[in-house]
């Protein structure tokens, strides 16, 4: 399937941390119809999917992205049925005012957070962030009809338009880390039939954005003896420093940090420029913020190495990656699970 | 030994995240002594040494093998090197420290604006590390990319010196000293089993330990350390925490760790029937791998001995050999007293 | 409802800060001897009471200890300085009355100088009563705990103590137990040391137990007294069931088995989604491949202080709630 197709199908599931259901739904699809030797759901919820080699497997690759997205929960039902939330994840409050949002209650609500007009605010106003604890999620209904529908624990995400900008770059929520999963599916899709001796096991995992556990658990239960994390990098933005981010459409972004794997990434770096595939280097100094800190550590240890896809507006409801640097750390993940696969036994 | 032992280990760059060239040299002292040598997959070195006797209760030895440092994130256009930190270090001792970068050890120092150019509100503040460089006389990016790659590690520079009673300063005795006391240790003849892992990643959170635990099972892990010496004019009564020259510190507590208090009873009256000078860490501050230890796979009992160590993740601490001798007495005593009596609990 | 108040008040009144948690495990274990099928303490001190069964392995946590605090230092003068053990706020121990294991008492208290509105714990100290250091050091050593203690109190249906941050849950632990049905599983009620230090003790207990299903009982703070955010439990409101807090966020199965009993044996609760705030909860869930994990609350007001506030019927609900679903499959 074409990575652009991928996205489409992965974005269109909600899913905050510890409400995966959907995803996991159709990620299960996706692996089955890849090919997958077995596909199953653990504990905690994350989606894993084995494909064996044609030979006797002597080594197991492990393959992660996340399949959590930030967004917000209900926290609280006051008496005009005005919603109170706490957000799931890191979450800059000033995206908020004005957000659509799907409350998942009884059924999907639609939702509008609440926003002061011009006409009773100052221009002083204007100069200071609204307080989360001052926003309510507006759903329309009495205290009544909101109490019978919609619960406190009740899960929350953006409802906000997805689709394609000018050359190629993919705008939808959530792109942290369905890109992520979309590039894993492109390269399990590739490696088909190819590998004699490696056994692939993929884990898109739960709750990354709250606590990195799926990542953790999954990990202990693959017994995998190295693991790749595709997950996003911030992208350069007008706004933002140029040493702390990256070109979108530059091509993968190889983690180099304390935490990751050191050989691991050489060979990743080694092999993108062996095959040519315009790259960049993330170095960071300690954790890497993602799902290769914890799955590192997870059971006696799994060597990890990390590949980010760029993206700009991360944790907003409007994420912007290049479909070409998808598909890039497709092709790059593909290849490097070839090259340990060259390696036999 | 002694000498040449801790100046050879404090020498090899080790950068958490780069540990492979200090686990290389402590195995190759380790099998030369007779000892059974073996790495799990976080790359924590696992020593076993035959002992006379079984023991009753059996020891496992922590230190960990990693520095504090730096890693290179950025190569300007005019060649200078941005860098982050790998490890807790205060910016405020870095500039105008020299330091040796990556595998081809490339000599650079950390520069700062001659101080006849300075604003005296500038001097009035603290530098961040992000405002600062490396200097490795670079012509300009090109040049110093033929010498440098992101993603490599800068460490402290080696020069090792002793001095006053008995002295030692240099780079990374935290915890290279603590590697150093336990070699010793399992080189000379035991009366009992003992074991010993020699982590990595301690200095970005104990990572190494999360999974080196798993070595520690049915007895008694002892991290052998090094831990903050304030005891200089200014520093008030309670936060000097240790006071060098006084022996090796047994924790009762700390932010890492609860010690069983009968066991740490244990321990002092172990250092005290043996007539070893010792003194207890006055202060719950600071963290080491005991956390780790003490919480994984099922829980161990773990003791900290540390020794004093001023000016700590600088590039220019210091020990005490008077303290280091003392540690390497009390581990022996307590593998004895251990394997003697057992620890029941 | 049918709570032994004085066995509540006993658990409560009991020193176990963080790492010191043998006298108050010793308490629980005399309770259950006669109940367990098995009753053993692991290398970091926590107490296990289980009763075989066949089926599923349910693992039900609550922890022992409670904050206090630690001598790092004793003065020339005889004062001692002290390390906090778990969140101690300095506002609520300043002029509390302390005692240690030996049964020392003492005072916490600060100089004149200090500043009230910068309170900070490192600027405090316990007075013993001694004269110099010496005579400190006959009373107390470096290294020693102590608690922060008051007499508590039952009135109106509601409970005043320290400490009620975890004994409530030891208490609902013991009480389920009590009247815990025949049942195919493999129930292991679990009291936990070290959870004020970062949820250490059952880190370790649940990787050696390893679970199919945990369930972890605590306290959690309800916003519902003045000058409060308002938005969250209420004491009085029922036993909570957890969604999520800063530790973790419960699995589905879980909560939806916990609410489906609540409904049908007309259990008052209420659903619990705290913006920060840990429980074992966060340490179980993510032990080996992961455990299906929920959590139970005893809403409280003014955590770790001396006076610490739950209602009785809260308690009586989370009884009713956990000795069901440990019998449930």
């Amino acid at each position: 399937m074409k990575t652009d197709e991928l996205l489409k199908i992965l974005c269109s599931a909600d899913g905050i941390s510890g409400f995966e259901d959907d995803t996991a739904a159709l990620a299960s699809e996706l692996l089955r119809d890849a090919g997958a030797d077995s596909v199953y759901t653990d504990a905690l919820g994350s989606v894993h999917a084995v494909f064996e080699p044609q030979g006797e497997p002597v080594r197991t690759v492990l393959l992660d992205a996340h399949m959590d997205e930030v967004g917000l929960m209900v926290s609280g039902i006051c008496d005009n049925g005005m919603l109170k939330f706490v957000s799931i994840g890191g979450i800059d409050a000033r995206v908020l005012p004005a957000m659509r949002v799907k409350i998942h209650g009884r059924r999907d609500y639609f939702g509008v957070i609440t926003n002061l007009p011009p006409h009773i605010t100052s221009s002083a106003d204007y100069k200071k962030a609204v307080p989360p604890d001052e926003m309510f999620i507006d759903a329309g209904l009495s205290h009544d009809e909101a109490c019978e529908n919609i619960a406190v624990g009740d899960a929350v995400s953006f409802f906000t338009p997805a689709g394609m900008l000018l050359n190629e770059r993919y705008l939808s929520k959530a792109l942290d880390d369905r890109s992520g999963m979309a590039a894993i599916m492109y390269a399990s899709e590739r490696l088909r039939g190819k590998l004699g001796s490696t056994r692939v096991h993929v884990l898109f995992s739960t709750q990354e954005e709250f606590s990195l556990s799926g990542a953790s658990a999954g990990a202990y239960a693959s017994g995998a003896d190295m693991c790749v994390c595709v997950d996003v990098g911030h992208a350069k933005t007008p706004d933002s420093k140029s040493d702390d981010t990256f070109e979108l459409a530059g091509g993968p972004m190889i983690g180099v940090a304390p935490s990751l794997k050191k050989s691991m990434s050489d060979e990743l770096r080694a092999l993108a420029e062996t095959l040519g595939i315009e790259h960049q280097i993330e170095v960071m100094g300690g954790s890497s913020g993602t799902n290769a800190w914890s799955i590192a550590i997870a059971g006696r240890g799994i060597p990890c190495a990390l590949i980010s896809i760029p993206l700009r507006y991360m944790h907003t409801g409007a994420e912007a990656a290049a479909v070409s640097d998808i598909t890039a750390v497709g092709e790059l993940l593909s290849e490097y699970v070839m090259s340990k696969d060259k390696e036999g036994s | 030994m002694t000498v040449e032992l801790i100046e050879t280990l404090c020498r090899i760059p080790g950068v958490t995240g780069d540990e492979a060239a200090v686990a290389a040299e402590i195995e190759c002292r380790m099998s030369t002594a007779g000892c059974e040598t073996s790495y799990d997959k976080m790359g924590n070195l696992i020593v076993k040494k035959k002992g006379k006797m079984r023991p009753k209760t059996p020891v496992t030895l922590y230190a960990h093998m990693d520095e504090v440092g730096l890693i290179i994130s950025k190569i300007d256009k005019d060649g200078f090197l941005r860098f982050k930190t790998v490890g807790g270090i205060d910016p405020r001792v870095l500039l105008s420290k020299t330091v040796f970068v990556g595998e081809k050890r490339v000599r650079g120092v950390i520069g700062v604006k001659a101080v006849h150019l300075q604003t005296k509100e500038a001097r009035e503040k603290a530098p961040e590390t992000d405002k600062m460089y490396i200097d490795i006389g670079a012509r300009d990016e090109e040049d110093a990319k033929n010498h440098v790659r992101l993603g490599d590690f800068a460490s402290f520079d080696d020069d090792i010196v002793y001095f006053g009673q008995r002295r030692v300063c240099a780079k990374a005795l935290d915890d290279r000293a603590g590697c150093a006391a336990i070699i010793e240790t399992l080189s000379g003849e035991l009366l009992y089993d003992a074991k010993a892992v020699f982590t990595v990643g301690e200095e970005i959170g104990t990572r190494g330990a999360r999974v080196g635990a798993a070595e520690a099972d049915g007895g008694v892990a002892v991290i052998i350390e090094t831990t903050t010496c304030a005891d200089f004019d200014g520093v008030p009564e309670n936060k000097k925490v240790t006071r060098l020259g006084e022996g090796p510190a047994i924790s009762f507590i700390d932010n890492s760790t609860f010690y069983d208090p009968a066991l740490v009873r244990f321990a002092l009256s172990c250092a005290t029937e043996n007539d070893i000078t010792h003194q207890v860490k006055k202060s719950g501050a600071g963290g080491n791998d005991a956390g780790a230890v003490s919480q994984g796979f099922g829980g161990h009992k773990v003791l900290s001995v540390s020794m004093p160590c001023r000016y700590l993740h600088s590039p220019s601490s210091v020990i005490s050999l008077d303290d280091y001798d003392n540690t390497k007495r009390l581990i022996a005593a307590l593998i004895i007293k251990l394997g003697e009596q057992g620890y029941e609990y | 409802m049918n709570i032994d108040t004085s066995l509540l008040l006993k658990l409560c009144s009991a020193f176990g800060p963080s790492g010191h948690e043998g006298g108050i495990s010793e308490l629980i274990a005399s309770e259950l001897r006669g109940l367990a099928d098995e009753i053993y303490t692991d290398a970091l001190g926590n107490l296990v009471a289980r009763r075989k069964g066949a089926g599923k392995r349910v693992m039900l946590a609550a922890h022992m200890d409670s904050v206090g605090l630690i001598v790092t230092n004793i003065t020339e003068d005889g004062f001692l300085y002290c390390a906090p053990v778990g969140g101690v706020s300095p506002f609520y121990a300043l002029s509390g009355y302390v005692r240690f294991e030996s049964g020392v008492r003492g005072v916490i208290m600060c100089g004149t100088k200090t500043k009230r509105a910068e309170l900070k714990l490192s600027d405090m100290f316990i007075d013993v009563g001694a004269r110099d250091e010496k005579e400190a050091a006959a009373l107390v050593n470096v290294g020693d705990a102590c608690i922060i203690e008051h007499e508590g109190f039952i009135q109106n249906g509601r409970v005043f103590s320290n400490f009620l941050d975890d004994r409530i849950g030891c208490f609902v632990l013991i009480e389920a137990f009590k009247r815990l049905k025949e049942t195919e599983n493999d129930v292991y009620f679990v009291f936990t040391v070290q959870e004020e230090l970062g949820l250490r003790g059952a880190r370790a207990v649940s990787y050696a137990i390893a679970p199919d299903l945990a369930l972890s009982v605590d306290v959690m703070t309800a916003p519902d007294t003045p000058d409060s955010s308002g938005h969250g439990l209420v004491i009085g409101g029922g036993v909570g069931i957890k969604v999520k807090d800063g530790s973790v966020i419960t699995h589905r199965e879980v909560r939806m088995k916990l609410t489906d009993i609540a409904r049908e044996c007309g259990i008052k609760h209420q659903l619990e989604v705290a913006p920060s705030g840990g429980t074992d909860a966060g340490a179980i869930h993510v032990s080996r491949a992961g455990v299906k994990t929920g959590g139970l609350s005893v809403p409280s007001r003014y955590t770790h202080s001396a006076g610490e506030c739950i209602d009785l019927a809260d308690a009586e609900a989370a009884i009713s709630l956990l000795s069901e679903f440990a019998a449930r499959q």
